[in-house]
């Protein structure tokens, strides 16, 4: 093993490789942290600002120490944050195209849950140079160059015969190359990783299942190239490279593509813009109809408030925010629907991703980075639940036309993450 | 002469036949072009039957509006969606990052919503296969697969010195190559563009579009070939000229062109979407507040439009004052918001200028840009789409807000209804694709870039071709 890594290490071709790929990881690594600390840094500023910006509604909106609630759900926007996780610059997956500051404010969720973020769509489309990346498509590669010809350079050398008849095991000898290569592959990418962990001290139970999938996955290309150039007549080093990178390119491009074409037709998704223009058509069409056909279905859901002073005007807050949600209520089951065809699509991932090694590593990065459809779900529920807080925080002053005083604008619901 | 170079392209094409795997891979490269074409074509089909259905429904919702007061109107607002181009079968681009549809509504900027991107598995995150991707990425591969040995073992048989002993010039030796590599490819980009121009000849910019993009491709690929020609000769050993060819390719394609665009992404990263609307809301504040009556500049403008109609008091009006103050607030927050806008694009153009910067490094993005500017899915063409939507929303609330100033009684304001005719006549012009010059300047750098890459590798292959 020993003479092994130090016959490679003196080829300058090796070297020049190995750098490379060192230099790559690293980049790879300090592009989704920085991704990352900028989305960290912008969320701590959208902190400070809504803080500022809440005192600075409370100064505008507050009439003698009261303020109108039914103004306040509709003029306070408040922060959420999809903030990302410590380990999250591993893999940025679906992070670049979620908001990571959203507003919400008490009018109905589904209008506002779908907004868009202000990125650049070019940059997202070309894809993110993270870890994952580097590892599913750039580390078989390397294999590739360094383990492609094990045999076949050999022969190229009139060397062949003479170790053959050198070997005595000649199992342990091919094994030796292939594992000497293979670790200086994976310490190529674990290097720089185990450097940041240290340095940024880390958590540690994230990186062991990192390193591990860094090193069963090389381990699995190795494996790979080694079966291919160490075949009986494996002398072509040529047709090798060329069948190797064939492979590569079927497990890389083309059947996660047909996979996903599979994916897209088997579990149809409802396309998100039907959801907007039906809840448009619920919150407005509630204008033109009689009250109680809002405030019915309304109590129902509400007994508490059942018995809250019938409106008899033409406009008042709690008729207007009865509807706001009476559309959220009535999108349900095509939201539930939506959400579940997304999670069939994500468990239908995870089944090809058994067959599929590059579909495993980058589902494995990102789900130890937070960054696939089930946090996006996850971010989807929590916004929910923080809108529901509001409705439940803000009902009573709107609904039992409590006076809304600065000290329950205080302690008014913030998101937490 | 020109027979000397046919004779060797001939023989060329004879020994790629004879040996079989080449055929094979040409056939396997047609066989994911198919794959790919399908594929796309699928995709652009679902995303233009939703843009149908959002058009066809939004038109529908909008028309059997009852009588309505005209601010519930202008707060019911309209939807936009994102015309793609036939184009698009070939490069989808930024179709599936960009988000389609956008709501337009009364003092509000609302952004492009629902990209596929976002709601994709771990299995979006891998390159997506398009016809345009075969060109840019796949069709250099299976050159080099095909055709690395090309010289290389010409040179190791001797025959390379043998023609040269005959007279044969180097330079005729390297053209006959590079015609025996480039014509079969050439063929297949022609067919491609044949078959798109007979599906799609209809739409707009058809023809300049398709020969912009068919251009593009074929200087992409004479380029590569000259490449794989120029490194053939140049290296010693078969093995050599393979591995540096495809060391060539994973830079060319894939490292350049992701580390580029994030590279410019971490240099000038892009602000979140609620901080510019933080800022146009503080700017709005300082303009003035339209419900406080001693507001200055809304003070002001009450006493101009007072003067207008040569009355004392806004009761006094024979319009609508409501109307009139909409107007104004919607002039404003528009002015705001647009501004806005321009100050995020500058954003984006900055990024766009880091990575044109560089991108004499990576051919392949060159192409992407034109391919992309060609099918209408670059980032010029969403902006313009954008622009239009935002004028689309300007011009309809104003509208809006005129028939509040002279339908509605002022007495009566909030219990009127205005007849739904006045929604039907509404001003709401089709968004359409924008015209191809849109992109002008990517296109530009493209070519230039592309241009270089036809000389770079043609120079060395000149010189190179001295050799034995």
């Amino acid at each position: 093993m020993k003479h092994e890594l130090t016959l490679l290490l003196k080829q300058r071709s090796i070297i020049i490789l190995l750098l490379l790929s060192l230099f790559l990881t690293g980049f790879s690594l300090y592009n989704g942290w920085q991704n990352i600390n900028h989305i960290n840094a912008q969320i701590n500023q959208a902190k400070q600002e809504e803080i500022l910006r809440k005192q600075d509604f409370l100064e505008h909106h507050s009439h003698h120490g009261t303020l109108d609630a039914g103004e306040l759900g509709y003029y306070l926007f408040h922060n959420v944050y999809h903030s990302p996780g410590e380990w999250s610059f591993i893999a940025l997956g679906n992070r670049l195209v979620i908001p990571y500051v959203q507003r919400i404010r008490l009018l109905g969720l589904q209008g506002q849950l779908y907004d868009g973020e202000s990125h650049h769509p070019e940059y997202v489309m070309l894809g993110t140079f993270d870890y994952a990346f580097l590892l599913v498509f750039f580390a078989p590669l390397l294999c590739i160059a360094l383990m492609h010809d094990l045999k076949a350079s050999e022969q190229q050398a009139q060397r062949l015969l003479f170790l053959r008849s050198l070997m005595a095991e000649p199992k342990l000898f091919w094994g030796n190359r292939v594992l000497s290569r293979w670790l200086l592959v994976a310490l190529t990418f674990v290097l720089p990783l185990l450097l940041l962990a240290a340095t940024q001290t880390l958590s540690f139970s994230p990186l062991i299942r990192i390193l591990a999938i860094t090193a069963l996955y090389t381990f699995f290309w190795s494996v790979l190239c080694a079966a291919i150039s160490l075949r009986k007549r494996a002398l072509n080093a040529n047709f090798n490279a060329m069948l190797l990178a064939s492979i590569w390119v079927m497990l890389c491009v083309v059947l996660p593509n047909l996979s996903q074409l599979w994916l897209h037709h088997h579990y149809p998704l409802q396309d998100g813009s039907q959801i907007a223009l039906q809840h448009r058509q619920w919150v407005h069409g509630a204008w033109d109809l009689p009250k109680e056909d809002t405030l019915t279905p309304f109590y129902a859901l509400y007994q508490q408030w059942k018995d809250s002073p019938p409106v008899t005007e033409r406009f008042h807050w709690k008729w207007y925010y009865a509807f706001q949600h009476m559309a959220d209520v009535k999108l349900e089951s095509q939201v539930s629907a939506r959400e579940q065809a997304l999670n069939q699509r994500n468990q239908a991932t995870g089944l090809l991703a058994r067959f599929l090694p590059t579909v495993w590593v980058q589902r494995n990065l990102e789900d130890i980075a937070q960054s696939d459809v089930p946090d996006l779900l996850a971010q989807r529920q929590r916004i929910t639940r923080f809108h529901t807080q509001l409705r439940l925080y803000l009902y009573p002053y709107l609904f039992e036309e409590k006076p809304f005083t600065t000290d329950a604008y205080m302690r008014l619901p913030v998101f937490e993450d | 002469m020109n027979s000397l170079i046919w004779k060797i392209a001939i023989n060329e094409w004879r020994r790629l036949w004879y040996a079989r795997v080449p055929a094979l891979l040409l056939l396997v490269l047609v066989a994911l072009w198919t794959i790919a074409a399908l594929a796309a074509h699928h995709h652009w089909q679902d995303h233009a039957n939703t843009v149908a259905e959002v058009t066809a429904r939004s038109q529908h919702d909008w028309q059997s509006q009852p009588d309505r007061h005209p601010h519930r109107v202008s707060h019911y607002g309209d939807f936009v969606a994102k015309p793609v181009h036939p184009l698009s079968v070939i490069e989808p681009g930024i179709l599936d990052q960009s988000g389609h549809l956008v709501y337009l509504e009364a003092h509000r900027l609302n952004s492009a919503n629902f990209n596929p991107a976002t709601e994709a598995t771990s299995l979006g995150r891998f390159p997506l296969i398009t016809p345009a991707m075969i060109v840019q990425w796949w069709m250099p591969l299976f050159l080099i697969m095909i055709a690395y040995a090309t010289v290389t073992a010409d040179k190791n048989s001797g025959i390379l010195a043998f023609m040269r002993g005959n007279g044969t010039p180097g330079w005729a030796i390297a053209s006959g190559k590079w015609l025996a590599l480039f014509l079969p490819l050439f063929f297949l980009l022609c067919l491609q563009t044949l078959l798109i121009l007979a599906c799609s000849w209809q739409s707009e910019q058809a023809l300049l579009r398709l020969s912009i993009l068919a251009l593009s491709q074929v200087l992409y690929i004479a380029g590569w070939c000259l490449l794989v020609v120029a490194v053939s000769w140049f290296s010693k050993q078969l093995h050599g000229a393979l591995l540096t060819l495809l060391l060539c390719w994973v830079c060319i394609c894939i490292i350049f062109p992701r580390g580029l665009a994030n590279l410019a992404q971490i240099s000038y990263p892009t602000q979140p979407r609620t901080e510019a609307e933080y800022h146009a809301e503080t700017k709005l504040q300082a303009i003035g507040d339209s419900h406080n009556p001693n507001d200055p500049h809304f003070a002001a403008f009450k006493e101009s439009v007072l003067k207008k109609y040569h009355v004392s008091s806004v009761e006094d009006l024979p319009v609508n004052y409501q109307g009139i103050l909409m107007q104004e607030g919607e002039r404003l927050t528009t002015a705001v918001y647009r501004e806005q806008q321009v100050l995020h694009d500058a954003q984006l153009a900055k990024q766009n200028e880091s990575i044109r910067h560089w991108l004499w490094l990576t051919p392949a993005l060159a192409l992407q840009y034109i391919q992309m500017a060609s099918a209408g899915n670059d980032l010029p063409h969403h902006q313009a789409f954008i622009r239009q939507a935002e004028d689309r929303r300007y011009k309809l609330i104003q509208y809006l807000n005129q028939v509040h100033t002279f339908k509605v009684i002022q007495r009566d304001d909030k219990n009127t209804r205005v007849s739904a005719d006045f929604w039907k006549k509404a001003p709401r012009p089709p968004v359409h694709l924008s015209p191809m010059a849109i992109s002008r300047s990517s296109i530009l750098a493209g070519f230039l870039v592309l241009l270089g890459w036809i000389f770079i590798p043609g120079c060395l292959l000149f010189k190179v071709s001295h050799r034995l």
